[in-house]
């Protein structure tokens, strides 16, 4: 079979080597793009259409020029990709709000602090405070749309938020603001491109700090905050002496009992009468990644982080995984086809990933108990069933020195409980400037992972410190570049600085979650130095950008006033008007900027360029310093 | 020669033909993203006509054995390879009678919109080693195959 | 073999191109009063100063010496000798032949009207001499007459219209270009003629030339009346085969050389093409009867299969026109489909399922279906759709090779 490149070369070989179809050959036969769709001038809102645009036709039917074809499309992803992690923050806070009335298990006591601080809540119990937070969270949430969201004055940074109060996006009930996007963009109601653009922002400003931020925050109270640690990754984490359970999602609260519950001394024995060690998590798409973050706390039970969204069809392969708990995406429905071959049973705690061959066993925290039991005696089943039936082959693939656990109080923590260090570095020009990697992975900017690792390579080159978080990590790392020998593939000033800190050019920030905590490093770093965001000499990227949460994020990063780069359009070619805001007006609007570029050296330079005029208009010096001085 | 041969039944009139042929015939780039679908100047070569029960018929210069466009032209404009079979248009020679148009049993052929001047011609993308419309047909309908020599 | 070709326009060139492709050794020898290949059809352009005569050369540059093709310029054929199969040119050279190809083409004819063929400034628009001519002359003139409004007349006026001259046109039919054009669509050329300065009088004779005592032309007395000063005139009121070295009884003529369906004549090994059979007088029926007439001179047998001479298109002051087969109803019998919008206006005449004839006139995208349709007497009548929207679809098949045939 034909089948794509991955920059994780071992991966590559290995999946060459199986027959099972994954969506690297897949890839192949969809190479054929629709022009029209790649440009987003294709209009299904009603039975007139489809509507395209060519020269001939200007308009579709009802009237509607490119400009507000493409506009529509892209508010209605952006929409769709809010509202996925609007569910995501939803499902989060409910859970905390469960572990409140149920003096159920707080992990962090100090993050559950520092959000009531934030929010404003003086409550002396603990369970109570977690049951305020999280209401604050839910009432917002549930706010009509012409009730203004309480917690963005004090999540946002205070110069951004007065820019968005200014540009009048800042966001009424969140769900409520993705509910009008949807009628906005319906038949013919708006055909007003700029107002459905502004309305993309308010939806980014939403994804951005509830769907982001506030998910990392809530879990962080609920499942342990992050710590700097070195950890394995990729295939070989997979132990065969255990029952092994592939976790697939972003709901990580979903599990946070089974995951205790795996390493109890009966559940173990449920294991040992089958003939397993135990119980192990193996990490697989975001929901691995924000575990493998937060490891320190779950050494036991979880194996290690195995791969990102496009590595769950080749894990699979390997036979070594036994059993699937499924709450979000990125769970692909290519894998339906080998878990029925490697006869894995799976389960899907959230009806919103459900997939043909999963059992729905709707999750609820009152439940929790019920439901680990249940997933434990199915993983034994499936493990019993199974083992000795199918042909297992784990390849020697991944690395063991990986850093992980990086977050915005991690870090900060790692360099002495303040940005200063970092900002010397900064100023002093030994780091350039920051690079934000993040988002997914795809397969059709170069195939998988390979732009968003070829472009990475040459920005530490450019001595431009890379945070990472999504998708993007989990093929970064499974590379190497998130292990401190990859110092070596930088340029020599911030080689420099990375050998003497021990760390490595590229810091992995864990799940796509985590570009909010990005947020926070880049919103800390601004007030340290006292000025907005977009002033920072700090790019974002999302290379390998794949889906409508993507968008959304992307929405965030705009109205952030950060320069987003992108390798494939976001299906706006079409429409002069939304290209020419995005990428033209955008930078008078909120700062930001949308470029795409589908080529890593120009891409590379145009991303450094920014970087360095950034340095020049604060001030910075713009000629690096030598590598001895 | 090579013909782009064409396979009815699975056409499905999704037009990647024709935004394929106005990409590779844009001036200002051959990427799909360079293509402006709001400039007249963007002409496709080929196009879809549907028939009474709306079947789709992708209609593409044959590059014909006995090519009606060139027996009318009376530029030279239109002129037929021996070697190669193609039927090339250049533009600087013809003298915007459109014999050609009137006379191209099937249709394929129109002025350009813009300028109502020159003939919008299939050119076989130039010696592109497989022509852009059947690189992107969705559906193997389209594709290129040697035929019989010609005159 | 020796191959002979006399003329070497349309029907000439592509005699002798198809005769070499078909014959690599044969002796090919093309004789033509011409001392240039170029297409008459185009002269109009030179007039307006857009191309060069050099610039009509519809062959490639090395045509004869790739060929391999003995290339007579400049001489006419003075007389023909079927009995020992030999053409007598003008400067006396005689050339025999194996195989004759007739195609002389037509001349221009100036009607019997008073003073017309003694005026000095009178000039035909056939021959490149022709356009000489009025390019010498129009630099003294003020004001010029066409004299005929079918496509030759109309051709010249358009090529006029980039000079500094007023121009008049004559026409004895009630519209321009009677023979192609309704009564709608003339009007609207004739409208944008008038719009452009040019001053047009249909309906009207030419009566008298009036000339000044060395015999210049100083204006065209026409049926109304009038007096239309000019100090040139035009002529296109149509053309006569040249036929002058053709001794009677020899070659069969009517209306001009005739010929079968292999393009052959009477007489054995002489075959004729284009203009000078008086048919058709249209580029595309020379070139096929000339690559008839090639192949059949090679003992490559091969019928004449289009017959088709209705049909024209006129492209002036950027308005493109159509006309093909018939004009109008010839009676009730017939249905005639209208759709107009604007400055665009087709017609389509239709009797008995079978389309007879149209005009479009504004847009003429993909529009060789309907002349297909028209020449090959396609019956339409199973094509359950509104006449002005049938295309290739409707009849659309592919063969083995990949082209493209035609299913009713």
């Amino acid at each position: 079979m034909k089948m794509c490149n991955s920059a994780d070369v071992v991966l590559q070989e290995f999946a060459a080597g199986k027959s099972q179809e994954t969506s690297f050959n897949r890839v192949e036969k969809q190479k054929i793009k629709c022009g029209f769709g790649q440009l987003g001038v294709c209009c299904r809102l009603c039975s007139n259409g489809p509507c395209r645009i060519t020269p001939q036709a200007p308009k579709g039917v009802c009237g509607a020029t490119a400009d507000v074809i493409v506009s529509r499309n892209f508010l209605r992803a952006v929409a769709s990709g809010a509202a996925c992690y609007l569910h995501i923050v939803e499902t989060t806070a409910r859970n905390l709000k469960s572990i409140g009335q149920n003096k159920g298990k707080i992990k962090s006591e100090k993050a559950l602090n520092d959000l009531a601080n934030t929010f404003g809540i003086e409550a002396k119990d603990l369970y109570d405070k977690a049951i305020a937070v999280a209401d604050k969270v839910l009432a917002d949430l549930y706010k009509p749309r012409f009730e203004k969201m309480e917690l963005v004055e004090k999540m946002a940074y205070a110069p951004r938020y007065k820019k968005w109060k200014e540009l009048n996006i800042l966001p009424g009930g969140a769900k409520s603001e993705v509910f009008d996007a949807i009628v906005k963009t319906s038949t013919n109601l708006s055909s007003d491109p700029v107002d459905m653009l502004l309305h993309s922002l308010n939806l980014g400003i939403s994804t951005g700090l509830y769907g982001l931020t506030l998910t990392n925050l809530l879990n962080d109270v609920m499942l342990g905050e992050p710590v700097i640690r070195q950890a394995s990754v990729g295939f070989k984490v997979v132990d065969t002496n255990y029952i092994n359970i592939m976790i697939t999602g972003h709901q990580h609260s979903v599990f946070a009992h089974l995951q205790d519950r795996l390493i109890d001394d009966d559940v173990i024995e449920i294991a040992k009468s089958v003939g397993a060690k135990g119980f192990r998590l193996v990490g697989c798409t975001c929901v691995g990644q924000d575990l493998q973050l937060r490891g320190e706390h779950y050494q036991e039970v979880f194996s290690g982080h195995a791969g990102n969204n496009f590595t769950s069809e080749s894990l699979l392969t390997t036979g070594g995984i036994d059993f699937i708990v499924s709450e979000f995406n990125c769970t692909l429905p290519g894998i339906e086809p080998i878990v029925e071959e490697f006869m894995v049973d799976m389960v899907c705690l959230d009806d919103v990933a459900k997939k043909t061959s999963a059992e729905h066993i709707p999750f609820s925290k009152d439940k929790e108990v019920e439901i680990s039991q249940t997933i434990i005696e199915k993983a034994k089943d499936s493990y019993v069933k199974r083992r000795g039936n199918v042909t297992i082959d784990i390849p020697i693939h991944g690395h063991d020195d990986v850093i992980t656990g990086v977050s915005e109080k991690s870090l900060k923590g790692f360099l002495g409980g303040t940005w200063a260090p970092l900002i010397d570095l900064i100023a002093s020009g030994k780091i350039k400037g920051v690079a934000a990697i993040v988002g997914c992975s795809n397969l059709t900017a170069k195939g998988h992972d390979v732009f968003t690792v070829e472009l990475t390579k040459e920005l530490i080159k450019k001595d431009i410190l890379v945070l990472s978080a999504g998708c993007s990590s989990g093929g970064l790392e499974n590379v190497g570049l998130m292990s401190p020998k990859a110092a070596s593939l930088a340029g020599d000033s911030l080689r420099e600085v990375c050998e003497s800190l021990g760390i490595p050019p590229v810091l992995n920030f864990g799940p796509c979650l985590a570009i909010g905590r990005l947020e926070i490093v880049a919103t800390e770093l601004a007030e340290a130095l006292n000025i907005d965001i977009p002033q920072l000499p700090l790019i974002l990227s999302a290379p390998q950008w794949l889906e409508e949460q993507a968008l959304a994020d992307g929405a965030f990063g705009l109205a952030l006033g950060l320069p987003l780069h992108l390798a494939i359009s976001p299906f706006i070619g079409g429409s002069e008007v939304v290209s020419n805001v995005l990428m033209n007006a955008m930078p008078d609007i909120t700062g930001g900027q949308l470029i795409v570029n589908d080529d890593v050296i120009s891409t590379a330079d145009v991303l450094e360029k920014i970087i360095i005029e950034r340095r020049k208009s604060l001030g910075l010096a713009v000629e690096l310093v030598p590598v001895n001085a | 020669m090579k013909r782009i041969k064409i396979k009815q039944d699975l056409c499905m009139a999704c037009m990647n033909c024709t935004i394929a042929c106005m990409a590779e015939h844009n001036e200002q780039g051959k990427g799909i993203f360079d293509l402006d679908l709001t400039d007249l100047k963007n002409e496709s070569r080929n196009h879809i006509s549907l028939d009474s029960q709306k079947k789709p018929a992708p209609i593409f210069c044959r590059h014909c054995d006995e090519p009606e466009c060139v027996f009318t032209c009376m530029s030279g404009a239109m002129t037929k390879d021996s070697e190669t079979g193609i039927v090339s248009y250049n533009e600087d020679k013809c003298s915007s009678c459109f014999m050609c148009v009137m006379s191209c049993p099937y249709g394929v052929l129109k002025t350009d919109e813009l300028r109502n001047s020159v003939v919008i011609k299939c050119d076989v993308c130039d010696g592109r080693e497989i022509p852009r419309c059947v690189e992107n047909c969705p559906t193997g309908c389209l594709y290129v195959e040697e035929v019989g020599v010609c005159l | 073999m020796k191959y002979l070709v006399l003329g070497a326009s349309a029907a000439g060139i592509n005699c002798a191109k198809t005769i070499r492709s078909l014959d690599k050794e044969g002796e090919i020898t093309v004789v033509s009063k011409d001392d240039k290949v170029y297409s008459r059809c185009m002269l109009h352009h030179v007039v307006s100063g857009s191309r060069t005569i050099e610039n009509l050369n519809f062959v490639s540059e090395d045509f004869f010496e790739k060929l391999d093709i003995h290339w007579m310029k400049g001489k006419n054929a003075k007389k023909l000798h079927i009995e020992d199969k030999k053409v007598v040119l003008d400067d006396e050279s005689i050339l025999s032949y194996d195989k004759l190809l007739i195609a002389t083409g037509a001349s221009s004819f100036i009607p019997p009207i008073k003073n017309l063929r003694e005026g000095n400034q009178v000039v035909g628009f056939r021959d490149a001499e022709d356009v000489e001519m009025i390019l010498q002359e129009y630099s003294h003139v003020k004001d010029i007459v066409v004299l005929g409004g079918g496509l030759v007349g109309i051709d010249v006026v358009s090529g006029l219209m980039a000079k500094k001259v007023n121009i008049s046109l004559v026409e004895f039919a009630d519209r321009i270009l009677p023979l192609q054009l309704d009564k709608r669509s003339a009007t609207t050329y004739e409208d944008l003629f008038k719009d452009n300065g040019v001053h047009i009088h249909t309906g009207v004779k030419a009566e008298e030339v009036l000339l000044d005592e060395s015999n210049n032309v100083k204006g065209l007395k026409i049926s109304s009346g009038e007096v239309i000063p000019c100090e040139m005139i035009i002529v296109a009121t149509g053309v006569r085969p040249n036929l002058s070295f053709i001794s009677e009884n020899t070659v069969n003529i009517d209306k001009g050389i005739v010929v079968d369906e292999y393009c052959a004549t009477n007489i054995a090994d002489v075959f004729a093409a284009g203009d000078v059979c008086g048919t058709h007088p249209i580029w595309p029926l020379a070139v096929k009867q000339g690559i008839t007439a090639g192949h059949n001179m090679v003992g490559k047998e091969k019928k004449l299969e289009d017959h088709f001479g209705f049909r024209n298109s006129l492209n002036f002051m950027d308005l493109q026109t159509v006309s093909i087969g018939i004009i109008e109803p010839v009676d009730d019998t017939y249905e005639e489909h209208i759709e107009e919008d604007g400055i665009e206006y087709k017609k389509i005449i239709v009797k008995d399922g079978i389309i007879q004839g149209a005009i479009l006139q504004g847009d003429i995208s993909y529009c060789g279906v309907i002349t297909t349709l028209i020449k090959n007497k396609v019956d339409i009548s199973k094509v359950n759709k509104n006449v002005f929207d049938i295309n290739y679809a409707d009849f659309f098949s592919v063969a083995e090779d990949g082209s493209y045939e035609y299913v009713v």
